[in-house]
């Protein structure tokens, strides 16, 4: 292939979404239940329809005490099955923004090493609690997820329920609008959580779709017992 | 479609239907299964539209006069069959259509039992992932039944720009062109009440205001952002699949011919079939593809009839022409081509205007074999276990993690839709058995990390305190914590060196 030629090996551009799941103890029972039961579902519906698997690549982080990759960012029509999540511990924010710099970089390379191009990651964060590392901790990791020098630095939508704090989740957001989302007050986590996988297989979906347009939109998911954080403007 | 099209008749009253389960929603309307008539869907638009246009459609194959072209029409689309006159619509306007269900063979089942609708999608790609992804056994590029495909795309096409008034679809994308191998190629196109009739200068005869919106990465990048597609954008999506579907690539290049530039296409062609007068370098398939695809001129664009013949004369040079009769005997009868057949000999010289795009037939290289691995499921471990990746992040660790050794999966490849340095590690966690030894060494060292750092920001902590005035007192209390820590730690390591030491010392 000479420089400029298009080539069967010429894939489409493939847009990355980390799902970063919260999986300490105050997840045991329905919301865990929740997540276990609608992930399989996401599995199929991206990985069964070749036109949306082609340009997405997905990927699960869990996090609790520490941050491990449950399910390594791949394509979706060639997974068989979604490893099962348990919860155990706390909840560190630090360890996942940690784990993730990490992940995405190493991942970036490998796709690069194997002829894919990407559209800038993005990072699905969900949490039923306030981070128990203390602020300065968990703000540097954080710092170092989005430093705006690094170049694979991904979008990261935020989505709180429980205990979660909104002034928090509006940081991990970057304070970005439309990126931040908490539930309604008094909403069910047992009827959060499942709008919310819902919610987010319609967005990679939607998501996918822009890819084809050459102009990639990370579509936010549309959670009827969510609403948005609102981000007060800068002086 | 012809087992419904012959009972129903043109237009049916809504209150007539007995309307059953919703089968799918979308932007246009919502459509409806119908119990009495299995053959048939109920397409319910959300805005009525002109009885007129839809009546128009309904009727429009009646004009192709030709019954062989008529046949084709029926058993290649899901033609309208007949307007839906609401009850409460006025009378100049329709509720909606019913359309032909396509057949059940134009779905396939995956692996897993599912079954979906076969779309160009499935063939856009290397067979070999579409194998492992859904245990597909599609057929190799270049190969008579992918040429065969888009042989009966085009002869429905030919049968589009024959009539008067021509039609086009204006939407032959991925998800609106369905096609099966079960009794030979053959194509189904859906969506068809998105069809435009033009006059014979290219004019639609709908009046303007009818929205027909093309498929991202399927649509003609000549046709400017909220314009209508032409009836020429129709033979620019037949050259773009039979490039994607015979090349079994996704070859992505509007968004290169929308920035005005040059496209050049290397077409790799199989060796057995390079030296083929009619697929190697200079065959007229490429000029027609290029063409095709120009944005220069799209009123040159070639004629579907001009690919009929062609794909005949390369069916024919392929010693497939069983594979062309089994086109004509599933949809609509037929012979050889009218137009002129391209034989080698005959071959026309390469058009040299369309410079825009240039399609270079290049030998295939043979592609590494396997290129994808499927992550298997994840094999039943206990709890304390379930952290199967991998890469650690321990509290207050800058990012470094340990990494869990395990080996790569057998064949894996570059390619990277698994990502290596990740997938070695995530498969061989979730392959379970072998590794555990591996997985609880690796949790352990990650649990040694974090109490580290938990011991060290707490020796931190109580320097900065005694450092500190008006902390000092907490300082002290934390100072005796920590000797009272380091002495159970330091009582801890004694036993633990000894007891490894004094079997070697034979005590």
């Amino acid at each position: 292939m000479t420089a400029g030629n298009v080539s069967v090996e010429e894939r489409y551009a493939v847009f990355p979404f980390y799902l970063c799941l919260d999986v300490s103890a105050s997840m045991a029972g329905a919301p865990i239940d929740s997540v276990n039961q609608q992930l399989p579902l996401l599995r199929a519906s991206i990985g069964e329809d070749p036109a949306i698997a082609e340009v997405i690549r997905f990927g699960v982080v869990t996090f609790s005490d520490l941050a491990h990759t449950l399910l390594p960012l791949c394509d979706l029509s060639l997974v068989e099955a979604v490893p099962e999540l348990t919860v155990q511990g706390r909840t560190s924010y630090a360890a996942a923004f940690h784990h993730l710099r990490t992940v995405i970089e190493t991942d970036y390379h490998t796709s690069r090493a194997g002829g894919d191009r990407w559209y800038r990651p993005a990072v699905i964060f969900i949490s039923d609690g306030r981070p128990t590392d203390d602020s300065e901790r968990w703000r540097s990791a954080h710092q170092r997820l989005t430093d705006p020098s690094w170049k694979r630095r991904p979008n990261i939508l935020s989505f709180g329920f429980g205990d979660a704090d909104p002034g928090v989740l509006s940081i991990v957001s970057e304070s970005k609008p439309n990126r931040a989302f908490i539930a309604v007050e008094g909403a069910d986590p047992s009827k959060v959580v499942p709008e919310l996988m819902v919610g987010l297989i319609q967005s990679i979906v939607s998501s996918s779709a822009s890819v084809y347009t050459g102009e990639a939109q990370l579509v936010p998911p549309d959670v009827p017992s969510m609403t948005a954080i609102p981000v007060d403007p800068l002086d | 479609m012809t087992a419904g099209a012959e009972t129903v008749e043109r237009s049916v009253r809504l209150e007539e239907l007995q309307v059953g389960e919703l089968l799918a929603e979308g932007g246009e309307g919502r459509v409806f299964e119908l119990p009495r008539r299995p053959h048939l869907v109920f397409k319910c638009y959300r805005q009525p539209a002109p009885r007129e246009f839809l009546d128009d459609l309904v009727y429009w194959p009646d004009l192709l006069g030709d019954g062989a072209l008529v046949d084709r029409v029926q058993a290649a689309t899901a033609w309208p069959a007949a307007t839906v006159i609401g009850s409460h619509t006025v009378a100049a306007s329709g509720a909606g259509v019913l359309l032909p269900r396509a057949p059940r063979r134009f779905a396939l089942r995956h692996r897993d039992g599912t079954t979906r609708l076969a779309t160009l999608s499935y063939l856009t790609a290397d067979p070999a992932h579409r194998a492992v992804a859904y245990g597909l056994s599609l057929p190799d590029p270049v190969s008579p039944e992918r040429l065969g495909l888009v042989y009966a795309l085009a002869r429905l096409l030919e049968a589009f720009e024959s009539a008067s008034p021509p039609v086009g679809h204006g939407d032959l994308s991925t998800k609106n062109v369905l096609w099966s191998l079960q009794r030979g190629p053959e194509v189904f196109v859906i969506d068809c009440d998105n069809c435009e009739r033009f006059d014979s200068e290219g004019r639609p005869l709908t009046p303007a205001g009818r929205r027909r919106a093309m498929t991202p990465n399927w649509d003609d990048p000549a046709v400017p952002p909220g314009t209508n597609p032409t009836l020429a954008s129709d033979r620019y999506s037949l050259a773009l699949i039979f490039l994607r579907v015979v090349g079994a690539a996704n070859f992505p290049i509007q968004a290169r011919q929308r920035l005005g530039e040059p496209v050049a296409v290397d077409f790799a062609v199989p060796r057995g079939r390079f030296g083929e007068a009619l697929l190697g370098p200079g065959a007229p398939l490429w000029d027609l593809c290029e063409r095709g695809l120009s944005m220069s001129d799209p009123a040159q664009r070639p004629a579907a009839s001009a690919w009929v013949a062609a794909l005949e004369a390369v069916l024919d040079m392929l010693g497939a022409a069983g594979v062309m009769r089994a086109v004509w005997a599933a949809q609509g009868g037929g012979s050889p081509s009218s137009g002129t057949a391209l034989r080698p000999a005959e071959a026309r010289p390469r058009h040299r205007g369309a410079s825009d795009v240039v399609i270079r037939p290049v030998l295939a290289s043979p592609r590494p074999a396997p290129r994808w691995t499927l992550v298997p499921p994840p094999a039943p471990v206990a709890p304390w276990r379930r952290p199967q990746a991998v890469t650690v992040a321990g509290i207050g660790r800058s990012g470094s993690g340990a990494v869990m050794a395990g080996p790569a999966p057998a064949g894996f490849s570059p390619a990277g839709l698994v990502s290596a340095g990740s997938a070695s590690a995530g498969s061989s966690a979730v392959a379970g058995g072998p590794v555990a030894g591996t997985r609880i060494s690796a949790q352990a060292w990650a649990y040694l990390m974090q109490a580290s750092s938990w011991w060290a920001a707490f020796h931190r902590h109580t320097i900065l305190a005694l450092w500190t005035a008006g902390h000092r007192g907490q300082g002290l209390r934390h100072l005796a914590l920590c000797v009272l820590l380091d002495v159970m730690v330091a009582l801890v390591g004694l036993f633990v060196v000894g007891m490894i030491v004094s079997p070697i010392l034979g005590i």
